[in-house]
């Protein structure tokens, strides 16, 4: 199938690892700003690593689907959830941009491909937001 | 009181967690001449939604928000119940399921009463179906529309699984295919990357595009 449109091995593959990007992610969020210990807490961190797997577990089903304007529209509505919870956009944008970064560098790029499409919808309605 | 005021005052009580005074609205609304469909369409639906976009908002939690869902529940197999005998017999049947396995079911489940009100037969199979029972449930009781509701995105690939093996297994004798749910009012014009003949963004809605498609049939 080459480089067609098939998200459905991408998202087997995220799915798969969904756990060692759920931890990754988590862990270079807290080391590029080590300031969330104190902002967020003690259950900051585990509340990170769930919401990282909701996040994921989107992004695979708009993957999966070839749709990444489901991704936008969760992307959308969780920004709203989490800052009535005083989660900053900025760091819910920092999260993406790290697990960009992340797939980029640890999934065969024919996995890469269709899932970093998904993920910039997402980071784009993040970067729309953002802006003054 | 109007169904506003209805509506005011079960939302108030379903938000302090009182079952007794929710069921005693909906009696007060039943007593005021107000019919178990627009109790559903017009206070129920309206109220949950609100619960819906409170916890979102942070004004309420988790706990309170399944608690006015589980009210709610019971309050329409109560409503139901004082009606079901009345319904007559159009001939018309309906499979539902939902693709999920959470119990963002509501929707659907009125759908399901509103027609059984209007004569129709329902069966409705609850979350987590594995996808060869669906098929074998629909190919024995060949009713004319599978309604399938999906409450959160990760489930879409499962449902367009759902709606494949329908239409791979039945072919021709395929029955309506109906899709609602949470990502599909956002983006209506998914229903026809999941295979669905239809979609509706509510339980109103879906009985007006079934009305229309069975009268025009």
């Amino acid at each position: 199938m080459g480089n067609a449109v098939t998200g459905g091995g991408a998202a087997a593959a995220l799915l798969r690892q969904t756990e060692s990007l759920v931890r990754a992610v988590t862990g270079a969020l807290y080391d590029e700003r080590p300031e969330l210990q104190g902002k967020y807490g003690r259950s900051g961190r585990d509340k990170c690593l769930q919401d990282m797997r909701h996040n994921i577990e989107h992004l695979a089903a708009a993957v999966d689907l070839g749709e990444p304007e489901i991704f936008r529209d969760y992307t959308t509505w969780l920004d709203g959830l989490l800052r009535a919870r005083h989660v900053a956009t900025d760091d819910l944008l920092l999260s993406f941009q790290l697990m960009e970064l992340i797939v980029t560098s640890s999934f065969a790029k024919s996995e890469s491909g269709p899932i970093i499409l998904v993920l910039q919808a997402g980071i784009n309605a993040l970067g729309r937001e953002a802006a003054p | 009181m109007s169904r506003d005021d209805f509506y005011l005052a079960y939302l108030a009580a379903v938000r302090a967690a009182d079952r007794h005074e929710a069921f005693a609205v909906l009696d007060r609304a039943r007593a005021a001449g107000i019919g178990v469909s627009a109790i559903y369409l017009e206070v129920l639906q309206p109220a949950l939604r609100e619960i819906g976009r409170l916890w979102q908002e942070n004004e309420i939690s988790v706990a309170d928000e399944h608690l006015a869902t589980a009210i709610s529940q019971s309050a329409m197999a109560r409503l139901y119940d004082g009606v079901a005998a009345a319904t007559g017999d159009s001939g018309r049947s309906l499979i539902g399921a939902c693709a999920d396995v959470e119990r963002h079911e509501i929707g659907l489940r009125m759908i399901c009463d509103l027609l059984e009100l209007q004569g129709w037969t329902t069966a409705y199979l609850g979350g987590s179906v594995p996808i060869e029972s669906l098929v074998s449930v629909v190919r024995a009781k060949r009713p004319d529309v599978v309604a399938l509701s999906v409450a959160l995105a990760p489930h879409l690939p499962r449902l367009r699984a759902m709606i494949d093996a329908l239409r791979q297994e039945l072919g021709d004798q395929c029955p309506l295919i109906l899709v609602g749910g949470r990502p599909l009012m956002d983006r209506p014009e998914l229903a026809v990357t999941l295979g669905a003949d239809m979609t509706a963004n509510g339980p109103d809605e879906a009985i007006a595009l079934l009305d229309r498609h069975f009268e025009a049939a």
